[in-house]
């Protein structure tokens, strides 16, 4: 009696769990997977959202599908894309994110929100700004993949490399969400059948501000983080031109009076080897005339560029943050008063540790 | 059927062995003659189907034909058997009649006479281990004959610490069934088990040492084996050696191992006949396989039916495009495609011959072709299913594989209701039972849990047989030792 | 006055150590470090440590009473104050512990329906979790335990993810040290001490180790893992996170899970998380297990019936606590009684244990 009540339990059970305990499901041919979404500027309240949607074949191709709605949120957006869609859509394969400089001017907090609120997103999610519409980037077709992982591959590669600053959704949310650093974003452009960096967007909160020239990229990089694998061209007085690649710098700063206003000495070391040359001969004297040249812009771009951010205000290399992590009972709201009265120096030390196979 | 083994109202003067004789006259099959001819008259009984007829013409006619013998104990005197029985036990005379004993009476009327065994042993050769196959090793399997067994394992242990002890079982059948173990070095608590199990099993006919194995069980309601069986007697040697129990039932060709853990179902025996390096490899691959065989698919159809997430954009071009055109959901589609594998297992194992496998596996390949341009499985899964099949049979004990492909399905439903956490509360359930189950009381989990290091030298991997000196914790044998460690340490430097 | 417990239901002393590290390391070590760095930033990991002296200290006064009472927390309670009085405290502690059980059963359900199945109904989860707790629950202590081992052992490959945030992370956060008061650093403490609960169920399975006296050291290894551990991951996070970010994400490592990508699987979370109920399966089970024989002693029950009269209260307040806020509140509550009654109420068992004792020796 007791062994078929316990039977007749577990029977009951098992058979409840699986009447009551369904979830939805996710079929994997049955939706759409994101893999990009683009937001323009319409109004002052309306963002306009373009999500790709790759269409795959059963021979194993790629096609590319996008899908536009606007709406003043951005779920609400995705609500009315799938209006649009055949199959359900979902966001947890999207790989990047495209503002357009408009929106981001506008600021894009509100739309980052609904990206950091959804558990299906990854923290590894490129979040890239736009020059231009990001509508119109995203509606071509580039490579064998669709539009979003062409995108993500692209800006992947060039991280790798060097090109462009590691960023993601996760630094990103964190530079937003802090008091002291300021986010930046690589910043793309589309030129005829081609997508290529421009630059580096900077920001203010979550608002865009200004962007950086390709020229004074290295330096903010160099700055930012270490890198391993960086290019730097250089034009010397006499016209000719030099490349440096692998390029591997550290940074260090120090910083002195944090009791007052604090000083930030910042030095970079960078060690690379010459790729190009178009000079005669690469022998020690040249190679020590091409080593100060480097010394000398470097530094010069790094004062025309901590300047720049100073007047705006902005702090996306984390100045703040390497003061506060040396000084005891740090004051927030001081620091940013006195942001821009800080003295900030670098100092930039060059070697040249190869030179290729030739002379 | 069990009526005409009813026997009939005794009455009083039926009581007798003549009357037995007489009601066994009734069976086609039973011979009674008188011998007048002879120095002196006498009555021969038996049945004909039981008997060996030629050991009878040889040895037992002969003899008593020859010989002048006025009572029954000179004739046993003049038969050449040392076994000869001299009774008028009405039970004894009527069991040993049953097993092919040829009864022998003065008179056809007396109470008192004689039995001689003369039974027919017709058994198979013993021949190669099928279901145990090892390519090095010796060749010998267990036939259906548990004299030819025992001798078998006696010929390995020629030692006298080796004690059987016999049992009848089935009330039906009267099975013999032998337990085998080594005095001094396995535990008296396990033999006792043992003994107890058989002793209070109540059953009507045991026709295969397996019947015991699922009557003794400490839970009967569980898929997995709680003992081992082999046919192989170089196996049974072994485990005796280390301290375990085996029994053998007559009309077997496959010893019980007891008791055991789970991961000795992974163990050949041919392990030990490779250098312990090959061994250990082969362990580890099977137990992945095993691991494999069963999360696979269950894994395949959770992701595909939840957690698109999961997969790296590199794999999701493949794994849509395979299933665009299928119209089943991913776990319809794996189930359809688990039956039929296990269609074909089935049908090649009632097919007659080897061929059978080959043809089934023939049969896979082209159904599994022709179902993907059907378009009504992905091809993934074809793959992904085949391989589980493949996997579940590496098991070195035939039963496991079953167990593991019958596992695979409450983990396929739990996958098809909750995704990855399903197959997690599944893969829970599974941990707790085997947690839970015991063989001959023993804690069936064991090394892991009760976690016993020392154990591990023979589990999962196989150490040198130089470090395997002490017997496994697991059977508490009496004696530890299974040889002296000491060796001669000579100690050498470089060039010396 | 009671009955010895059978040899063959006995554990090992070292198994002490699992039911330690498996019992403290649960559902907190998601999302722990908010309520820690909510008062001390980027000090957070003082916090962990002092914590972790404490339950070292806590641990030995335990020991210290078991090994003179050789019983249980209900028998220490009983010579402690009286039958009555003692019995009434031992039904408290069992209610919080069975309190406790059902916040890290809904904890870990809420995570499910967050971070994987939005849709999952509370109520057929807990049944069928329920039901495998009853299958390791009525199999005695000895599976207890052996369920504690093994989820210790197999899900502790998730140690290793703890590393791949690394290089994503920026560990000047950790700097400047000690910038927060002793105050601050107190508050802390009593925010973040009840992801370090499951200690006192040592006062349950006590008469359950074999030579116990002997494990002491293993319990206090426990807890030494216990502590690296969750320093590990707090020391990750805050290298992981900025302070300013990390005060608004609600399960931090689940959040660091999402960076890892491997080659064939992309989004680590989902793992974690389902690795998770193996994880918290011996937490409750052990809960349960407490209760019920606490209960079983003190009125002479049979535990298979109080077993499942625990079950389905379990099972009824999980399914009533819906929302988010609820949920919260009441973990909040939980782990206000949960402080004090084992940074408060244990020593203060401690010093009038002893007390009594001292003075029944006088007299």
């Amino acid at each position: 009696m007791k062994k078929k009540l316990k039977i007749a339990a577990v029977i009951i059970i098992i058979s409840s769990a699986y009447l009551f305990g369904r979830v939805q499901r996710q079929i994997l041919d049955d939706i759409n997977m994101t893999s990009a979404i683009g937001y323009d500027y319409v109004d002052k309240d309306t963002v306009k959202a373009t999500a790709v949607l790759p269409v795959y074949k059963p021979d194993q191709s790629v096609g590319n599908r996008t899908i536009t709605a606007s709406d003043e949120l951005s779920k609400k957006t995705l609500s009315k894309i799938n209006r649009q869609a055949a199959r359900q859509v979902v966001n947890g394969k999207t790989e990047v994110a495209l503002y357009s400089k408009k929106v981001a001017k506008q600021g894009i907090g509100g739309l980052v929100d609904s990206l950091q609120r959804d558990p299906s997103i990854s923290e590894r999610m490129m979040i890239v700004v736009v020059d231009g519409e990001a509508n119109e980037l995203l509606n071509k077709k580039y490579g064998d993949r669709d539009t979003g992982v062409y995108l993500s591959m692209l800006i992947e590669q060039n991280m790798k490399a060097g090109l462009v600053p590691k960023t993601n959704l996760h630094q990103f949310l964190n530079d937003y969400n802090s008091e002291l650093k300021d986010p930046f974003l690589p910043l793309i452009e589309q030129k005829n059948e081609d997508i290529y960096f421009k630059g580096i967007a900077l920001f203010k909160d979550d608002h865009y501000v200004k962007s950086l020239r390709q020229d004074q990229q290295f330096i903010f990089q160099a700055l930012s983080e270490n890198l391993r694998l960086g290019t730097y061209k250089l034009r010397l007085k006499n016209n000719e031109y030099a490349a440096i690649e692998n390029i591997n710098t550290k940074n260090s700063y120090r910083v002195q009076n944090v009791k007052g206003i604090p000083e930030i000495n910042i030095h970079v070391k960078v060690k690379g080897i010459i790729r190009e040359y178009t000079g005669r001969k690469t022998d020690e004297k040249e190679i020590n005339l091409i080593r100060k040249q480097v010394e000398k812009d470097l530094e010069h771009q790094a004062a025309a560029m901590i300047r720049t951010f100073q007047r705006l205000k902005i702090d996306p290399l984390g100045f703040g943050e390497q003061v506060r992590s040396r000084t005891r009972n740090f004051n927030d709201r001081k620091w940013l008063e006195h942001y821009s009265d800080v003295k900030i120096s670098v100092r930039a030390k060059v070697s040249i540790i190869e030179k290729g196979v030739v002379d | 059927m069990r009526m005409w083994f009813r026997k009939h109202p005794a009455e009083h003067d039926q009581n007798t062995v003549f009357a037995l004789i007489n009601r066994y006259k009734q069976s086609g099959d039973f011979v009674h003659f008188h011998h007048p001819q002879s120095p002196q008259a006498y009555w021969i009984s038996y049945f004909g189907t039981l008997i060996d007829v030629e050991i009878l013409h040889r040895d037992i006619l002969p003899f008593l034909n020859k010989t002048a013998f006025t009572t029954l104990e000179e004739a046993k005197a003049a038969l050449p058997f040392e076994d000869v029985l001299i009774t008028s036990d009405l039970q004894q005379i009527q069991d040993q009649l049953l097993l092919g004993s040829v009864l022998i009476q003065l008179d056809e009327k007396d109470s008192i006479c004689a039995l001689v065994r003369a039974e027919m042993k017709k058994a198979r050769e013993v021949t190669i281990p099928e279901e145990e196959y090892s390519v090095v090793g010796p060749k010998e399997a267990f036939v259906e004959s548990i004299t030819t067994n025992l001798n078998l394992v006696r010929k390995r242990l020629p030692i006298s610490e080796l004690k059987v002890k016999e049992f009848t079982i089935g009330a039906l059948s009267k099975t013999k069934v032998a337990v085998l173990y080594m005095e001094g070095i396995t535990n008296e608590e396990n033999v006792n088990t043992v003994c107890q199990r058989l002793t209070d099993l109540q059953f009507h006919q045991i026709l295969d040492s397996s019947f015991i194995a699922q009557l003794i069980a400490d839970n009967g309601n569980s898929i997995f084996p709680q003992l081992i069986d082999t046919e192989r007697p170089d196996r049974v040697a072994g485990v005796l050696a280390e301290g375990s129990v085996v029994i053998l039932a007559d009309g077997s060709s496959h010893a019980l191992i007891g008791p055991i853990s789970v991961m000795e179902l992974f163990n050949a025996f041919e392990d030990y006949y490779v250098n312990w390096q090959t061994a250990s490899a082969l362990r580890v691959i099977r137990i992945l396989a095993v691991s494999f065989s069963i999360l696979v698919t269950p894994i395949y159809v959770a992701v595909l039916t939840y957690h698109y997430q999961l997969i790296p954009k590199d794999l999701m071009v493949t794994l849509v495009a395979s299933r665009r055109n299928i119209p089943l959901p991913p776990i319809l589609e794996a189930i359809i495609l688990e039956l039929t594998i296990e269609l074909l297992r089935e049908a090649g194992a009632r097919l007659p011959s080897k061929v059978g496998q080959t043809i089934g596996i023939v049969g896979g390949i082209v159904i599994g072709t022709a179902a993907v341009d059907a378009g009504l499985t992905s091809n993934v899964l074809l793959i992904i299913i085949a391989l589980a099949a493949l996997a579940s049979f590496t098991t070195p004990v035939y039963r496991m594989g079953n167990t593991i492909r019958l596992l695979r399905f409450p983990f396929l439903l739990l996958a098809d209701l909750w995704g990855l956490l399903g197959i997690a509360i599944a893969f829970i359930f599974l941990m707790v039972h085997l947690l839970r189950l015991t063989s001959l009381g023993r804690p069936y989990l064991e090394p892991i849990y009760p976690p016993r290091l020392k154990d591990f030298k023979d589990i999962i991997i196989r150490l040198p047989f130089s470090s395997q000196s002490k017997r496994p914790i697991n059977l508490q044998t009496k004696n530890q030792i299974r040889f002296s460690e000491k060796q001669a340490k000579e100690v050498h430097d470089i060039d010396e | 006055m009671k009955t010895a417990i059978k040899n063959e239901f006995l554990v090992s002393p070292f198994l002490v150590f699992f039911l330690m590290h498996g019992m403290q390391y649960g559902v907190g070590v998601l999302g722990f470090q908010r309520d820690i760095v909510k008062f001390v930033g980027h000090d957070a990991w003082i916090s962990i440590l002092i914590i972790g002296i404490l339950v070292h200290i806590i641990i030995w006064m335990m020991y210290s009473m078991l090994n003179k009472d050789k019983g249980d927390l209900i028998t220490i309670h009983q010579r402690t104050f009286g039958k009555w009085l003692g019995n009434l405290l031992s039904l408290l502690f069992i209610v919080y512990v069975l309190a406790e059980s059902i916040t890290v059963l809904r904890s870990y359900i809420e995570i499910v329906q967050v971070w994987m199945f939005p849709l999952l109904k509370t109520w057929p989860f807990a049944l069928v979790f329920l039901l495998s707790v009853y299958y390791v629950v009525s199999g005695g202590f000895r599976i207890v335990t052996g369920v504690c081992f093994l989820s210790v052992l197999l899900p502790s490959y998730l140690i290793l993810t703890f590393f791949v945030p690394i290089p994503f992370s920026n560990f000047r956060n950790l700097l400047p040290i000690f910038d927060h008061s002793i105050y601050e650093i107190a508050k802390s403490i009593k925010g973040a001490a009840i992801s370090f609960s499951g200690f006192e169920y040592l006062l349950f399975y006590y008469s359950f180790i074999k030579r116990p006296a002997s494990s002491q050291k293993w319990a206090h290894y426990g807890n030494l893992v216990t502590i690296t551990l969750y320093l590990l991951v707090m020391i990750v996070t805050l290298g992981f996170f900025d302070q300013g970010y990390l005060k608004k994400v609600l399960w931090p490592t689940l959040m660091m899970w999402k960076i890892i990508e491997l080659p064939f699987v992309e989004r680590f979370e989902l793992i974690g998380v389902t690795s998770w109920v193996v994880v918290m399966l011996p937490i409750v089970c052990l809960m349960l297990w407490s209760a019920s024989r606490g209960i079983k002693e003190m009125f002479k029950l049979q535990q298979k019936k109080v077993l499942v009269f625990l079950l389905l209260i379990c099972f009824l307040i999980c399914c009533l606590l819906m929302e988010r806020e609820t949920i919260h509140q009441y973990n909040k509550w939980v782990a206000t009684v949960g402080f004090y009654t084992l940074f408060g109420y244990i020593p203060f068992l401690f010093v009038c244990y002893h007390l009594r004792f001292k003075v029944r020796k006088k007299g």
